[in-house]
């Protein structure tokens, strides 16, 4: 048996340190220590470093991790299903502007806006859809397709049109309340995730100027220690002078 | 069910409930739990390896890693025990992949503020924190003089208030090898924090 001294054993002293052992095995520690200096000083030693211990942490981190099913992933736009996901809010916000991000150098979309609603289009300045909305939508050639992109229809099916390699997408009347809600929620998801990362950048930011300031209040002290032990009868003076023009130094440097 | 709703239910269930709940799939009663353990499982993993961003890491795939073992986990240890050996795992895989053994590097200025799970100090003042954060690096460096079993044990014992047969389980070692880690690793702590200078308990009153 490994003893910590010659007195306490060492399982018995860490049971009673961490307050695992039993009424009788406490009493006959507690009678032995009251007779014994070195077994005192012992657990006196270990309960204060038990103390120091407890300076020791991580800072108070965001974590705020959650488990999104897969039908909360299905509908949030932009983002297909896939079974279910483990995303940190800024995930879903950094996919959300890649995607809509490399969609818009892909279809460089116009936006026009009339009495009928507004049209989308897409795949360039080429593009021949002259038409109102209301005559395209009547041409029979739509698509459905979920979620807020209501139709899309092959712009070289429409009258007049023969040349423009891109697609038209009209946004009208079937744009529902639902989705719309949908996307103010995401953006509202968006906002906060960046305000978070934000907070948390700002608070790192914070923490690091302080550390850089304890760092330089202790190189400070520890210049003026040294210039306080090179103090002898002999240069006292000098050295004090010394002293003050250090202090006048980074008093001006602050 | 709406999320406040959800959130009361979470408050007043017990672990065992939410996870009988979160086995039947669902993800509401999961992440009151992970709500419940998130800052532990942090705070263990940051003292094991000692870097906030990967303990962050460890903590996201310990709760993912749950998630997806939730239906074959048996009810024999405590939901928070098999989440620390899950958390545990991962930090010896990441030490190992990291070839480091003393990996605790206090860069990010975070180390020695006041433990998350303990709720610091709200009083605390600037002096105080700076003591505080000097003394936590100098624990910092104290600690990476361990050896992985040592520290662990440290770790799961003091700041998380395990008991020794919880421990002895988790490192799946016998009851007598915990308590001589413990001894041996408080011993070296303490001649490590009095080479640098700091005499036990002389700076912060004794915590319990």
């Amino acid at each position: 048996m490994i003893q910590t001294n010659d007195c306490i054993d060492q399982a018995v002293l860490v049971d009673y340190l961490y307050e695992e052992a039993d009424l009788e095995t406490c009493q006959r520690v507690a009678d032995h220590v009251r007779v014994c200096e070195r077994c005192a000083n012992e657990i006196r030693a270990l309960k204060g470093l038990r103390g120091t211990l407890h300076a020791w942490g991580p800072s108070k981190p965001e974590l705020g991790f959650r488990v999104v099913s897969e039908a909360e992933v299905s509908r949030a736009p932009g983002l297909g299903a896939g079974g279910t996901h483990w995303r940190p809010v800024w995930g879903l916000a950094a996919v959300a502007v890649l995607v809509v991000a490399v969609a818009t150098a892909i279809v460089r979309p116009e936006v026009e806006v009339s009495r009928g609603g507004f049209v989308v289009r897409l795949g360039g300045a080429g593009s021949a859809a002259t038409e109102p909305p209301r005559e395209r939508a009547a041409s029979g050639r739509s698509t459905e397709l979920a979620g807020r992109v209501t139709r899309v229809t092959p712009v070289s099916s429409l009258s007049g049109a023969t040349t423009a390699p891109g697609v038209d997408v009209q946004l009208g009347p079937p744009w529902s309340a639902s989705s719309e809600e949908v996307w103010l929620r995401t953006v509202r998801e968006l906002i906060r995730a960046s305000e978070q990362r934000q907070t948390r950048v700002l608070f790192d930011r914070v923490q690091a100027v302080e550390q850089r300031i304890a760092e330089q209040r202790q190189a400070d002290l520890s210049e003026m220690e040294r210039t306080f032990r090179e103090v002898d009868a002999e240069d006292a003076e000098f050295a004090r002078r010394q002293l003050l023009e250090y202090m006048r130094r980074i008093s001006n440097q602050r | 069910m709406s999320i406040a709703q959800t959130a009361t239910i979470g408050m007043q269930s017990t672990d065992e409930e939410l996870v009988a709940l979160a086995m039947t799939g669902d993800a509401d009663s999961f992440n009151q739990l992970t709500l419940r353990w998130e800052r532990p499982i942090f705070a263990l993993a940051f003292r094991v390896i000692g870097r906030e961003e990967d303990a962050r890491d460890v903590c996201q795939e310990t709760f993912l890693r749950a998630f997806r073992g939730i239906k074959g986990f048996k009810g024999q240890a405590k939901f928070s025990s098999w989440l620390y050996r899950i958390a545990l795992n991962l930090c010896r895989d990441w030490i190992r992949r990291e070839r480091r053994s003393a990996v605790l590097t206090p860069l990010t200025g975070d180390t020695g503020t006041a433990p998350a799970h303990d709720g610091g100090s709200p009083v605390e003042n600037a002096e105080d924190r700076s003591v505080r954060r000097d003394l936590g690096r100098v624990i910092t460096e104290a600690m990476s003089a361990l050896s992985e079993e040592q520290r662990t044990t440290i770790v799961l014992k003091e700041y998380h208030g395990l008991t020794f047969q919880e421990i002895a389980d988790l490192q799946a070692c016998p009851l007598s090898t915990v308590k001589t880690r413990l001894y041996q690793g408080l011993s070296v702590l303490r001649r490590q924090l009095e080479d640098s200078g700091i005499h036990s308990g002389a700076l912060l009153p004794v915590a319990r």
